[in-house]
């Protein structure tokens, strides 16, 4: 990331292989390892119960969806003995958390490709081609994940009430795009940057154009990079909170972690507990099937550095 | 030859992404340091030049004192743990290990929900009167803590930091790990030979290796810790002000600007509170990239 900083110290030493353990007799060894074999037994003991810890609460939220109010409160870790679907329908349709899920689908969906489209070409250029001021602009854009959200938040909603997109789901989509626009770019250019020079010096012998380049040979070549950023990029603005709560105040343009909020208050007054786990189920469930399907990609996209 | 193609391109493909960043992010930014400096009460009112006074009253300002206090407990304590705890994780989920691929996924998956989500869940667990945290303290025969208010002003802030916690160990463990396995195998099974356990391994090996990476995670954690909203705001429950304990910097802005059961609109005063936020935010990143290590290790 950036120029290499002129530190004064090392911080840390290079590792000395030969001295992480002192080469004495087996035995010596063996005991000195003692220690270090129960820690490790220990934090793995802790891993474990955090794991187990994570899947229970996710577990037990999707169970208690399907549980009915009165077994929630007689059992609540039982396993349910009848299956409530209706507290789905009852949240989907009466709370209107159906129309809340098309305007995040929609949002996040046209947000997602629209960050693509713009960011995609501007990581290319910005990690392939050679003009002066490359580096400068880069830095600039990435820099912009530093900006606390909160200092937009005025002069946005100024902009956007300007503009006349104040309170409308074309405003979030724009607003969207360019807050995504410096995690896509920095993630885009490392991935463009790491695709070999060979294959696109190849097609340039054989008379391809800059731009046939670009989207026939280096666009699927780092199709794998394009995809996490896209999934990351999904993740990310399903659950955005800040801006949807700062620009929409009307509820037929809320998204679901907004509506999920609005709801929240009159089904605990109801005391519909089970309908609250049924709404936040609901939130849930899309974004877990698309992790359980691709969560290796995804870990692999934070290999970044 | 190849520059001239290119240079034709350049424009095409800067200029949309240029364009949106500029008007959306750049522009805004700049524009709220101007903002910071009006006494400004309402979008429909006009506004007075008022120079640095938003920034004096700050300064004799209680809530502000507060909501930087809970920011820098998130991001020096919480930090501590947040790191401590990614570290121990990184150490044992080496290459190998049996169950480390499911172990990590499900480590990372408080990230992909929503903190509106993990607020509920966590406001059921932490219920004084029929939440699972205090059903599971009966049940183990702790009664004289089975009604205990987690959420009560003494509480509520270790309450919460435990929820962020859970949250961000997932997100810094995904990417310690990621490069930690990037190490040449070689390099970490020749100080197993040596008999070191998985704790000496990591302190002497991986995380100097990886440290240009934690050095990122710092930098990205400044943001996340200073910057902190969504749990925040939520956790109280929707239609009343977040309690005011937890506050931090932006909680602040949004109540001072937008917020509140009645709303104050006092948009020079909160934007001249968000603009002391993104100076901190700057200094301490500047402070940390000064972590990094000067000589890159080659592997």
């Amino acid at each position: 990331m950036g120029a290499p900083s002129r530190g004064r110290r090392l911080t840390r030493p290079t590792p000395d292989l030969g001295k992480v353990v002192p080469r004495s007799n087996a035995v010596r060894r063996l005991v000195g390892a003692v220690p270090g074999l129960i820690a490790t037994a220990g934090i793995r003991a802790f891993v474990l119960f955090w794991v187990g810890f994570t899947v229970l609460v996710l577990g037990w939220v999707i169970l208690t969806s399907i549980r009915s109010t009165r077994q929630l409160f007689a059992d609540p870790f039982g396993l349910p003995n009848t299956v409530h679907l209706e507290n789905f329908e009852r949240i989907w349709v009466g709370s209107g958390l159906g129309a809340y899920f098309g305007n995040s689908l929609g949002v996040t969906g046209i947000a997602c490709l629209g960050v693509m489209v713009v960011g995609v070409p501007a990581a290319y250029a910005l990690s392939r081609f050679t003009f002066s001021g490359r580096d400068w602009l880069l830095t600039g854009i990435v820099a912009g994940m530093g900006v606390p959200t909160v200092l937009l938040a005025v002069p946005v909603f100024l902009l956007l009430n300007t503009i006349g997109l104040i309170d409308s789901l074309a405003g979030l989509v724009i607003v969207y795009i360019a807050v995504s626009l410096p995690f896509t770019v920095l993630l885009l250019t490392g991935f463009f940057a790491s695709l070999s020079q060979e294959v696109e010096e190849a097609a340039m012998v054989d008379g391809a154009g800059e731009f046939r380049i670009f989207l026939t040979i280096m666009v699927p070549m780092a199709w794998p990079g394009i995809l996490t950023t896209f999934l990351l990029n999904a993740i990310f603005l399903w659950k955005e909170f800040f801006w949807a709560n700062l620009l929409v105040q009307t509820d037929g343009n809320r998204t679901l972690a907004l509506g999920l909020n609005a709801v929240r208050e009159t089904l605990i007054f109801g005391s519909d507990w089970v309908g609250l786990f049924a709404a936040v189920t609901i939130m849930l469930v899309p974004v877990l099937m698309l992790y359980a399907l691709l969560s290796r990609r995804i870990m692999k996209g934070f290999a970044f550095g | 030859m190849r520059r001239k193609a290119q240079r034709k391109l350049i424009v095409p493909f800067l200029a949309p992404a240029l364009l949106i960043y500029a008007g959306f992010v750049v522009y805004p930014a700049l524009q709220a340091f101007y903002v910071s400096l009006l006494d400004w009460g309402g979008f429909t009112t006009s506004a007075t030049f008022v120079g640095t006074s938003n920034f004096t009253a700050l300064s004799s300002d209680p809530v502000f004192w507060v909501s930087l206090w809970n920011n820098l407990l998130l991001l020096f304590l919480g930090g501590a743990l947040v790191f401590g705890l990614s570290f121990l994780f990184t150490a044992v989920l080496r290459r190998g290990v049996r169950g480390r691929e499911l172990a990590r996924a499900v480590i990372f998956v408080p990230n992909i929900v929503a903190l509106v989500a993990i607020a509920f869940v966590w406001g059921f667990i932490y219920n004084p009167r029929f939440g699972l945290l205090n059903g599971v303290l009966k049940a183990i025969g702790l009664d004289e803590f089975g009604s205990t208010a987690w959420m009560g002003p003494s509480l509520i802030r270790p309450a919460v930091g435990i929820v962020l916690i859970w949250v961000f160990v997932g997100f810094y463990t995904t990417i310690f790990v990621a490069a930690a396995d990037r190490i040449p195998a070689e390099v970490l099974d020749a100080s197993r030979i040596d008999g070191a356990g998985d704790l000496r391994v990591f302190w002497s090996i991986t995380l100097p290796m990886i440290w240009d990476v934690v050095v990122i995670g710092m930098v990205l954690w400044v943001i996340d810790a200073m910057t902190q909203f969504d749990l925040v705001y939520v956790i109280g429950g929707a239609g009343q002000d977040p309690p005011l304990p937890i506050w931090t910097l932006s909680v602040y802005v949004y109540q001072e600007g937008f917020g509140g059961r009645t709303p104050i609109f006092n948009l020079g005063y909160a934007t001249a509170i968000a603009v002391v936020l993104t100076l901190l935010v700057l200094v301490l990143v500047v402070v940390v990239r000064r972590l990094r290590r000067r000589v890159a290790l080659e592997y």
